[in-house]
């Protein structure tokens, strides 16, 4: 479900960096090759499980290939928000985040490909820490933006931008806080699913759990910023954004019941 | 025919019904786009407090809060329900909200399919929540349900799970298929494909993915439910079945639907930044 997340990211980044998105054609075809790739190296979730070694081999280089497609869409990020005119509203913070932390959860998931380093790894917290990082500042910072980005659109008000900025910085820090030093005492050694543990992992599983009530309770006010949105605040225009293309942004805000009964004339420049 | 032209004036003053059941028989992509994203939600809390469970036992080395077996149900159903309640739902709602809007067409192609798939999975999720007030507990086995620990050492209350995880899946699939046909036949005239904004694109693909996954799911789940019914043993050594097999299905529909597909962005990021510099 991280694929969405991606088209997501893409739509917001053009928009407050205000440049065309960089790369529309490779973004297309990178999508489509990680959705191919994905069905080919489902056991490197088994690489202890045993298995021949030309398995293992084969299934560690076809998941490193994913690198090649995932790095051209963070490039083409990176490329769009370089020499732009950027702003960060909520929505950009969150998007901005994706980037960055998404693409430490993919280091994380690079290490763990390695089957002779995976034999280590496997089963403990790295894991969790490797697929918490690609989830929750992943897919669900990805959410987070995209429900700040079109709430001015589906409700007709603008949401309160203070209180944005405040549960993103809440957010990021909750995340990093928990999630990080998952990583340390997953090296060390802890294993993932268990009620207990040794006392050398302690610090760190008290910090993790610090952060884990931080983000968890942050999101009370995300809720209370989506409530306050809907009754009422600054009235949004049609466009809301001030350098955002689509049709979506052609339209009332909020968006009337009933949409496009008639097909719309395509905007003379073209999303790509 | 006046009377034809007329009614497209008056799209734009047709109103939603009143009340509650406005939400519970409506086909509108935007009705049902708000319900998914709620839902998602309340999803999102609810195993988000499982988590909080989690991290409080966690937070001192030692027991203090939960049972162990306590603890183990709590990591299976933050786990699930995060994966198939929070992030699959909100994904769909967002979906559902903006392609239509995004490509140009009035709604859905399949509006009352649409209505379905969004109304199965509050059932879904009520029984696989209603698993934690049962006798012998909730699944305990891990979100990735491994057998034998889902089968032979699973408590009763597995093929609760089983039948949400069909639920899920058929909602999922009535949704993909909504989607696929929703792009490739209701664009606006000139959305070619290669204009369709990228949300739509990485839908589409999305989409075509879970019509493709789905039902192993739905195999794996049902060898489950044989072997612990019926008396097979697709996942049993003993009798001629092969438990890594459950790992192969599993992780076969696991890695595309998921999450993994991106293990190793920073390899790159890491080359690109030194491009940038050089």
């Amino acid at each position: 479900m991280i694929l969405p997340a991606f088209g997501v990211v893409s739509a917001i980044i053009p928009t407050f960096a205000r440049k065309q998105l960089f790369g529309y054609t490779s973004m297309v075809y990178a999508v489509a090759s990680i959705a191919f790739l994905s069905f080919i190296v489902w056991a490197h979730h088994m690489f202890t499980v045993g298995m021949p070694i030309a398995g293992e081999l084969y299934f560690m280089y076809a998941t490193m290939l994913i690198a090649v497609p995932t790095g051209v869409k963070v490039f083409n990020w990176a490329a769009t928000m370089w020499q732009g005119s950027m702003t960060f509203e909520t929505p950009m913070l969150f998007a901005v985040a994706f980037v960055i932390l998404f693409t430490i959860g993919g280091l994380s998931g690079l290490m763990l490909a390695i089957v002779p380093a995976d034999f280590q790894y496997h089963d403990t917290y790295f894991v969790v820490a490797h697929f918490h990082y690609v989830l929750v500042p992943g897919s669900i910072f990805s959410i987070m933006a995209a429900a700040y980005y079109w709430l001015p659109k589906w409700t007709g008000n603008m949401y309160d931008e203070t209180l944005g900025k405040t549960h993103f910085w809440l957010s990021f820090v909750g995340v990093n806080v928990t999630f990080f030093p998952q990583h340390f005492i997953g090296l060390a050694g802890m294993p993932r699913r268990y009620p207990d543990y040794a006392l050398q992992f302690a610090d760190w599983n008290m910090v993790s759990s610090v952060g884990a009530f931080i983000f968890g309770f942050s999101q009370l006010l995300f809720l209370f910023i989506v409530i306050k949105c809907i009754m009422g605040g600054k009235k949004a225009t049609d466009e809301v954004w001030e350098g955002a293309e689509g049709l979506e942004w052609t339209i009332a805000s909020p968006a009337p019941y009933h949409t496009f009964s008639t097909p719309p004339e395509l905007p003379e420049r073209s999303m790509a | 025919m006046s009377a034809v032209i007329e009614n497209h004036h008056d799209d734009h003053h047709h109103g939603p019904d009143k009340g509650l059941m406005r939400w519970v028989l409506t086909t509108n992509h935007k009705d049902i786009g708000t319900l998914y994203l709620w839902f998602s939600f309340i999803m999102f809390l609810t195993g988000g407090c499982m988590a909080l469970v989690i991290r409080a036992e966690l937070f001192q080395p030692g027991l203090q809060l939960v049972v162990p077996e306590f603890f183990n149900q709590m990591t299976t159903m933050h786990g699930l329900i995060m994966v198939f309640g929070a992030v699959m739902p909100a994904f769909v709602g967002l979906a559902n909200w903006l392609v239509p809007m995004m490509i140009g067409a009035p709604d859905m192609a399949l509006p009352r399919m649409n209505n379905y798939s969004f109304w199965i999975l509050p059932f879904a999720f009520s029984m696989l929540l209603s698993t934690l007030f049962m006798e012998g507990g909730a699944p305990n086995f891990g979100w990735t349900f491994y057998a034998p620990l889902s089968t032979e050492y699973a408590p009763p209350s597995v093929t609760f799970f089983i039948f949400a995880v069909h639920l899920m899946g058929i909602s999922s699939i009535m949704g993909s298929i909504n989607i696929i046909a929703t792009v490739m036949n209701m664009r606006a005239p000139g959305m070619t494909y290669m204009k369709m904004p990228l949300f739509v694109w990485t839908w589409l693909i999305t989409a075509f993915l879970l019509v493709a996954v789905m039902p192993v799911l739905a195999g794996a789940v049902t060898m489950m439910l044989m072997d612990i019914n019926f008396g097979t043993s697709f996942f049993d050594a003993a009798g001629g079945g092969d438990p890594v097999l459950f790992q192969h299905v599993f992780w076969f529909f696991g890695h595309p639907r998921s999450l993994y597909h991106d293990s190793a962005s920073l390899w790159c990021c890491v080359s690109n930044h030194s491009n940038f510099r050089s």
